[in-house]
């Protein structure tokens, strides 16, 4: 059940994406998300999409993985792409009764789908090759200058860790509960939608209340380490610039233009 | 006639996954009718796999569990009854609480076996006086109690359901003397009077030696021995290649036949010390 949901999962690795920087990794994975909404015409789509292949292989991860991890949204893309079939305007190729496709519809649920597509699988990328510590601390690092503005980056960033690090804790927390009562007999998959949700009651109220007394453990845990007292910190690891991480800002700005040249260009008038 | 048996029982964790773990490997073994079993291992070498599996949480892999002859996932809608015939306290008790009271949380157990209010505060009452819990915290929060009482009414949770097969994993870890003594004390009051068969999952080897008419001991996954304490603690080199140790009563006792140069014997408990001290050697 819930232990099966992998959320955001990292998954070890030494690929040549592993190995950049975070930095330059969450920076060009955003880039690259801003390209592949620019994109529009098929040649574009292409080349994004075969660049996004290319980083799937590159990150030595197997496929199966990126298909476990975003298979339900993927299906649902597909369904709202196949509605965006129908929604074309101009001349119709195909009409029967009231449902008319055409030529503009076509290429909508196309460039949907492949959108949403590689944008899910730069993402997973991201994820699985950078370990929750080098994305905060990427994050950190990025988000610094938004210091000189007054914002509390310092704050920020222990936020975000701490919820990241709590979505395993919870799911965790919510398999033992589960376990619990149904060890004892609570019937989980019994009557109508309405009971299922009514016998959902009775694992939500443990799980905030023991969510609740985790942060607040934690809090102490921090106070008694004197969180709060502002000093400027170091970190174990610094990051450096290398050269995988310049071959890649060079790739991706080549894409770019790539994409933004072939845009208005159309496959029917090259060929 | 086997209370439990388990064949060429499989279960691994997080399948076709980089993470794959498998929890037990290849197990056999039958538990008879009104054993207290213990069960030890290192930390990770499958006992609360073992258990869950045994309770029907978790469906083998492979291999079957065989519960008075019938393989408990024969029929996926009996598998309710499986747990209530095998209850299953869970190694941190304190997450299986989750009633408003503790009369609740004791009670939820029996209101789903379907039983009358009366009977089910009968249960309630008899299960609470196994686990030596006072009448006043009936009607007290679970969350507020301390860890050796929380721990005290998750036993009472499962014992009031009756179970033929009653598996505590680790239920007097982290808890104090007294306490411990006390939670022995009750699952040796359970035995004497449902004559119901025990699997007591623990890391202290004394209290395994007390009250284990055998033991099974795991490492990696696999069930390496499965004996009478005695045999079992005899074993101590193979043991300690395991990361386990024997009882310290017994390592006293083996030093003291050494350098007396006294024929071996097995020497577990406390009480089977004393004998041997007083038959050899005054
Ligand atoms: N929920 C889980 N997800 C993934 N792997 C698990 C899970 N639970 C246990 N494992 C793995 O299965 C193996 C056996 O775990 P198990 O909990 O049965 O050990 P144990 O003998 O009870 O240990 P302990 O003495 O620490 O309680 C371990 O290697 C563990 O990493
Ligand atoms: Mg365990």
């Amino acid at each position: 059940m819930a232990a099966d949901i992998v959320l955001g999962q990292y998954l070890p690795g030494d690929s040549l994406l592993h190995r950049m920087d975070p930095r330059a990794k969450i920076l060009l994975s955003f880039w690259l998300m801003v390209i592949v909404f620019t994109a529009w015409s098929y040649i574009s789509l292409t080349i994004i999409s075969v660049f996004t292949f290319i980083m799937i292989l590159a990150s030595s991860i197997p496929i199966k993985s990126y298909i476990r991890n975003t298979g339900f949204i993927f299906a649902m893309t597909l369904f709202s792409s196949f509605l965006n079939l129908f929604y074309g305007v101009g001349e119709p190729i195909f009409e029967w009764g009231f449902i008319t496709i055409t030529a503009s519809g076509i290429q909508n649920s196309i460039v949907v789908a492949a959108r949403i597509f590689d944008m899910m699988m730069i993402s997973a990328c991201l994820m699985f090759t950078t370990s929750a510590n080098d994305m905060t601390h990427g994050l950190e690092k990025i988000m610094s200058p938004l210091k000189f503005i007054g914002v509390d980056v310092d704050d920020v960033i222990m936020m975000i860790t701490i919820s990241l690090r709590f979505i395993p804790i919870t799911l965790e927390e919510t398999n033992k509960i589960i376990n619990a009562q149904k060890s004892r007999g609570a019937d989980m998959n019994k009557g109508g939608p309405i009971d299922r949700i009514k016998s959902f009651t009775p694992i939500i109220l443990p799980l905030f209340a023991s969510t609740f007394r985790r942060a607040y453990e934690l809090s102490m845990a921090m106070e008694c380490r004197c969180y709060g007292l502002k000093g400027s910190r170091t970190h174990l690891k610094n990051f450096k610039l290398g050269i995988a991480d310049l071959f890649a800002m060079v790739l991706v700005g080549l894409i770019m233009i790539g994409v933004i040249f072939c845009n208005n260009m159309d496959i029917a008038k090259i060929i | 006639m086997s209370v439990i048996r388990a064949e060429n029982l499989f279960y691994c964790y997080n399948k076709g996954t980089s993470f794959e773990r498998c929890g037990v490997k290849d197990i056999n073994l039958s538990i008879e009718k009104g054993q207290i079993i213990g069960v030890i291992g290192h930390t990770g070498s499958g006992k609360s796999t073992l258990a869950q599996l045994f309770n029907g949480l978790i469906k083998p892999d492979k291999g079957k569990v065989l519960l008075n002859d019938k393989n408990i996932w024969e029929d996926f809608a009996d598998i309710r009854q499986v747990h209530f015939k095998v209850g299953l306290t869970f190694q941190y008790p304190e997450h299986q609480m989750f009633g408003e009271t503790v009369y609740k949380d004791i009670a939820f157990g029996p209101i789903n076996q379907g039983l009358s209010g009366q009977e089910v505060d009968i249960r309630v009452l008899e299960a609470m006086m196994f686990a030596k819990l006072g009448p006043e915290l009936l009607n007290r929060s679970p969350f507020d109690l301390s860890g050796g009482e929380k721990r005290r009414v998750a036993i009472a949770g499962i014992i009031a359901m009756k179970p033929e097969v009653l598996i505590l994993d680790e239920p007097t870890a982290g808890l104090d003397p007294v306490s411990k003594e006390g939670i022995l004390n009750s699952i040796c009051e359970y035995h004497r009077q449902t004559g119901n068969v025990i699997i007591f999952i623990s890391h202290v080897m004394e209290d395994i030696a007390r009250i284990s008419d055998k033991v099974m001991v795991m490492d990696k996954g696999n069930l390496i021995m499965y004996d009478a304490p005695e045999n079992i603690f005899s074993r101590r080199e193979e043991l300690n290649k395991m990361g386990l140790e024997v009882p310290q009563v017994t390592k006293i006792i083996n030093k003291v036949h050494n350098k007396l140069d006294i024929k071996h014997k097995c020497v577990i408990t406390v009480d089977g010390a004393v004998e041997d001290i007083i038959e050899n050697m005054c």
